[in-house]
């Protein structure tokens, strides 16, 4: 009877405050998302995140693409499908081609150039003439091409070829150009100042060849100009986008802060309930427990563990339950001592209740408050800890991790490279997903704390 | 006297603390420390064939291999392998605590060693001195910010508390230091983006330090942001339950200015649980400074470990965490200590 | 001659979420030199309220809302606070508290406390000083030495005696001085007291729910129900033949050796935040009758003291 009301008046309480309401509201649409994300991107998106042919087709270390809107010139990436071959074959060769034009209208040339190739059977060469504004015009190719396989401004040939056309313009030997230099030879002016002249605008002409050495089925193919910027958050390294990342990542987070906190909480409110509880020897005994896992370095003993015995989400959640339980029954037991002070443990033994039941029907009730609050700063714990985890790279395999995320990024030396939204969403998302649960557990701690220490 | 017992039933309490933490520690990498100790055996056993086909050519193949597999079958047995658990285990045990902790797989020390041990306590002094400062910091002025939030109960300073521990509560530590250095590093570059001093080193006992503290900046900053807030939070709450007590209405009454019973009685009495949660604060945000190290390419036992787990030397990663282990529990034995000379209720012997 | 100390009028609310809780109306106390006045009353009366409500340490959510406090003539309710702090607070009048066993802070010894609170009124500490003020009280001079924690009830009892009267203050208030102790120790309490008021001249406002223990203390006796006083008068006069149903029936309610029952005041307390035009008493009040229920009685002098019931 006393304990409904408390409760309602409990929650009375709490929905008077700003910061609870909020963050209540914040979790509800967190939920919400993790939901969608875990239906909406399957198991096999984790596994593309590995493998990085899949990502050929985006740009690399590019910013969002909203960045044009505030005044920087980064174009999108840009998919020329070349659907209409011409051609003949013959029983022992065959030769196609088909063109496409495209405008340019930026002062930046694109990221890079993907040349896709995509054909049945054996070819020979993949030639691509390419004609700019002003009429010049450039060739690179390809041999023994391999179908399917994405050739860009890295492979050799194509390299080769485009060191050639400066050679050409700047009538002077060069030993190799960077992708800027590549880039400049297929866009900027002519002349012998063409490293440094400005791009032309205006309608380009793509013209692709293929040699086999016999009938070819050719579809699918494409010449890729990929952008200087890409969705929502930009795209790491290898081109994986940002914002994907970010989304996959939410259902672990929330997972791994949940988990961590349900097991902790409770074992440490037991453990702590237990020792104020019984006193004594078994009191010294507990407490000395709780000192064992307050003075273990749980990040360090969590890494030198993760490679002996590799981590899931469950054994992981384990673990930093074990190691955040002592802090939370170091406070519970002082919570029971002082509410062992206002109760009459030895009234009940009198009376023969045994010590399980006066356990269950006076101290728990009293310690669910607190505990409630607990678990929800233990989530937002939780949930830093576990990225803390996969930034130092420990994390179970096939999961997608905002700390895995910014662990690349450290690799990459993406704050060296200014690439900021590499650094920042994934850790924006860290906070995002914590704060709710902080300003819930703090609104709950004002609610619980002053009946707490009322004498 | 009080405080000789409480000296001694903490000192005990500790020793056996850090005995069962070292012996969990060991459940956990067991599998692996047995690969290491093979690993190490058979470097050693290795070692010796190439000194003793050098210095003893008269030996024959047959000897040779003989005193080889009596050489690792003994270096073994010092280890426990081959016989039963218990003594397995306490051998192992022993040695870890004599630091035998083998040599790595991949790195090496500044001076070329590769002993594990030699690695270790070259990057040693550099976490001691990062985390001291760090948490030094953070308690003193933590504890500032928390006694003069409870003083001004419910102004400016209280209200804010609150904002500034949910602000911890929720940005993760590595993190802030990426902010950190994007901004005061590249954006404004005034401050280095990371190390511990500049190559090359500036000359000059004055030069020198004002660099280590140019580097030490913003390593600090990030680890001080992170924590003080919960701290203050905690603090305020502590001062702010101490100050609804009978014997503070008294002391008021005596004719004590709010000054005095704040500064000296209000914080006296509070000094015992004070220690105890800058106890706690200090246990829980060294994770976090070494995450920090990490961030700052500071170099201390944090990064270490974090270029050992991409390199998967194993070796490092045991002995990292061994030393970890113990300095984390010299830094709260300290910490117990301090609390039990505060408080007068150990002294009298209560 | 002239009180030395005079409530008139005094009113102190607390502000609470239904409303102001009246802890107390219309209070008027005198407190003569040298005398020892008793407030007796049950929990939740205002006598406290009123103790705290003299040294001015009332503290939100309670303020005084209206009256007098004058002290040597002057109304220290007007005085400004530092002033009082200085000039009166623990000097002039002095307090000790219910439950002063927590009055002393945990972590300095008694005499440190003590010499504290002469140093910090420009009196001379030391030792010597301390000793004599120990001995005042008939504590060994070895407590100055002790931490609160280590002495008994009875003791720190005493030890906060010793420091309320460290300024030689002309009023100590007393509130519930023996509370939490046992009977031999209230009685040594008491004398002690009594002794202090002979020695000293000292003027004690003793504060007590339990009327058998000040029966041979006080000179003066006021009983307070919810918030107001409803009899005063010499202690003897109302010993001898208490008016106000309400004392009586705190009489009664006082075992003895002799008792063979024990009888109760059947009913509570109003609630202080709804105070009705009617004698706060009457639903519990024996001899309860029409006008009681409609009207408030005020006091009025019958034989020698003042009682505030329609029956007189």
């Amino acid at each position: 009877m006393e304990t409904q009301s408390t409760d309602r008046s409990y929650l009375r309480e709490f929905l008077k405050s700003k910061s609870g309401v909020v963050g209540v509201v914040m979790l509800v649409l967190l939920i919400a998302t993790s939901l969608y994300v875990i239906i909406a991107i399957p198991q096999s998106e984790a596994y593309k995140w590995q493998n990085p042919a899949a990502w050929q087709g985006n740009p690399t270390s590019v910013p969002p693409a909203w960045v044009n809107y505030f005044g920087v010139d980064a174009p999108q990436t840009v998919d020329l499908s070349l659907n209409s071959w011409a051609g003949s074959s013959s029983s022992s060769s065959a030769a196609y081609s088909a063109s496409v034009s495209f405008t340019w209208k930026h002062g930046v040339p694109p990221s890079n150039l993907l040349v896709v190739p995509n054909f049945s059977g054996n070819a020979y060469e993949v030639d691509v003439i390419w004609t700019k504004p002003d009429g010049n015009m450039v060739q690179i190719g390809l041999s023994s091409p391999v179908s399917g396989i994405g050739y860009d401004l890295t492979t050799a040939s194509i390299r080769q070829g485009l060191v050639q056309y400066i050679q050409s313009q700047t009538h002077t030997l060069i030993e190799s150009v960077g992708p800027a230099g590549e880039l400049a030879a297929l866009f900027n002016d002519d002349g012998p100042n063409i490293l440094n002249s400005s791009v032309q605008q205006g309608t380009y002409i793509v013209t692709v060849q293929v040699v086999g050495n016999q009938a070819l089925s050719l579809s699918n193919s494409k010449v890729t100009l990929l952008g200087d910027s890409y969705g929502t958050m930009g795209t790491d390294s290898e081109g994986r986008p940002i914002d994907l990342g970010v989304l996959a990542g939410l259902p672990w987070g929330l997972e791994i802060g949940v988990l961590s906190a349900v097991v902790g909480v409770v074992g440490g409110v037991f453990w702590g309930g237990l020792a104020g509880f019984f006193g004594g020897w078994r009191d010294k005994l507990l407490s000395w427990g709780m000192l064992v896992g307050i003075a273990i370095p749980s990040l360090a003993f969590i890494i030198a563990i993760s490679y002996t015995f590799p981590l899931t989400l469950l054994t992981e959640a384990l673990l930093i339950a074990v190691f955040s339980a002592p802090f939370f029954g170091i406070i519970a037991r002082s919570v029971t001592l002082s509410i062992r002070s206002q109760t009459y443990v030895e009234a009940d033994k009198a009376m023969g209740v045994s010590a399980a039941r006066t356990f269950f029907t006076h101290f728990l009730p009293r310690l669910t408050p607190v505990t409630i609050a607990f678990t929800a700063l233990s989530v937002s714990a939780g949930i830093i800890f576990g990225e803390t985890l996969a930034f130092l790279g420990i994390e179970p395999a096939n999961v997608i991790t905002w700390g895995g995320i910014l662990n690349d990024a450290i690799s990459f030396d993406a704050s060296v490279h200014g690439w900021w939204w590499w650094v920042l969403f994934p850790g924006i998302m860290i906070i995002v997903s914590s704060l709710p649960f902080v300003l819930v557990g703090f609104a709950l701690d004002r609610v619980v704390a002053p009946r707490v220490s009322a004498k | 006297m009080g405080y000789a017992r409480f000296l001694v039933t903490k000192t005990a309490s500790y020793v056996l603390a850090l005995f069962a933490s070292v012996s969990l520690l060991y459940v956990g990498i067991y599998p692996s420390l047995q690969k290491v100790i093979q690993g190490s055996a058979n470097e050693a056993a290795s070692d010796f064939q190439r000194t003793l086909i050098k210095d003893h050519s008269g030996m024959s193949l047959a000897q040779v291999t003989q005193a080889v597999a009596t050489y690792k079958a003994t270096y073994l047995n010092g280890f426990g392998f081959n016989q039963p658990f218990p003594i397995k285990f306490s051998l192992q045990i022993v040695n870890l605590f004599e630091f035998h902790l083998g040599s790595a797989y991949f790195l090496q020390a500044p001076n070329g060693s590769k002993q594990v041990l030699d690695i270790v306590v070259a990057y040693l002094p550099n976490t001691i001195l990062l985390f001291t400062t760090g948490t030094l910091l953070v308690v003193a002025v933590g504890a500032l910010l928390g006694l003069l939030a409870a003083r001004s109960a419910g102004g400016m300073l209280d209200r804010s508390v609150p904002i500034i521990a949910v602000v911890h509560s929720s940005i993760p530590a590595f993190w802030i230091g990426f902010i950190l250095i994007a901004y005061f590093a590249y954006s404004l570059n005034i401050l280095p983006s990371g190390g511990i001093s500049s190559v090359p080193p500036p000359a000059g006992l004055l030069p020198n330090f004002a660099d280590l503290m140019a580097h030490m900046t913003l390593p600090l900053a990030s680890f001080f942001i992170v924590n003080v807030g919960g701290f203050a939070y905690i603090v305020r709450s502590l001062v702010v339950s101490t100050m609804g007590e009978d014997f503070v209405t008294t002391a008021r009454a005596r004719g004590m200015t709010e000054r005095r019973v704040l500064f000296k009685h209000v914080l006296r009495t509070a000094s015992p649980s004070l220690a105890t949660q800058s106890i706690l604060a200090v246990a829980g945000s060294f994770g976090g400074a070494l995450t920090t190290e990490v961030v700052f390419r500071w170099p201390g036992l944090g990064r270490l470990t974090f270029i050992a787990i991409t390199q998967n030397d194993l070796p490092v990663i045991i002995g990292s965490t061994f030393v970890l282990t113990i300095i984390l529990f010299l830094g709260l034995y300290i910490g117990e200590l301090t609390y039990g000379f505060l408080d007068p209720r150990i002294k009298t012997g209560d | 001659m002239t009180a030395l100390l005079e409530a008139k009028g005094l009113k102190i609310y607390y502000a609470s979420p239904r409303g102001d809780v009246r802890a107390a109306e219309d209070v008027n106390l005198e407190v003569g030199r040298g005398e020892i006045v008793g407030v007796a009353g049950e929990s939740g009366s205002g006598k406290t309220t009123i103790a705290l409500g003299i040294m001015r340490l009332i503290s939100k959510p309670g303020r005084i809302v209206g009256g007098e406090v004058n002290f040597d003539g002057t109304n220290i309710l007007n005085v400004p606070e530092e002033e009082f702090r200085r000039d009166y607070r623990w000097s002039r009048m002095s307090m000790v508290f219910q439950g002063s066993m927590n009055g002393f802070t945990p972590v300095f010894t008694i005499g440190a406390q003590i010499d504290e609170v002469l140093k910090i009124h420009g009196r001379e500490g030391g030792e010597l000083a301390v000793r004599k003020l120990l001995r005042m009280v008939d504590l060994d001079e070895s407590i100055a030495k002790r931490y609160p924690h280590e002495l008994s009830g009875g003791q720190k009892q005493r030890a906060f005696i010793a420091m309320a009267l460290a300024l030689e203050p002309k009023l100590l208030v007393a509130d519930e001085p023996t509370t939490a102790l046992d009977v031999i120790t209230q009685a040594t309490i008491v004398n002690l007291l009594k002794r202090l008021r002979r020695e000293m001249g000292i003027s004690i406002l003793l504060i007590t729910h339990d009327l058998a223990l000040i029966s041979e203390a006080v000179d003066t006796l006021y009983i307070m129900y919810a918030g107001r006083i409803v009899e005063d008068g010499p202690s003897k006069t109302i010993f001898g033949k208490p008016k106000h149903p309400y004392t009586r029936g705190l009489l009664a309610a006082t075992p003895t050796l002799q008792s063979k029952d024990i009888t109760g005041i059947p009913g509570f307390m109003p609630d202080l935040a709804n105070m009705a035009e009617m004698c706060s008493f009457s639903p519990r009040c024996p001899f309860v009758m029409d006008r009681c229920r409609v009207e408030r009685p005020r006091l009025e002098r019958v034989e020698g003291e003042e009682v505030a019931c329609w029956l007189f």
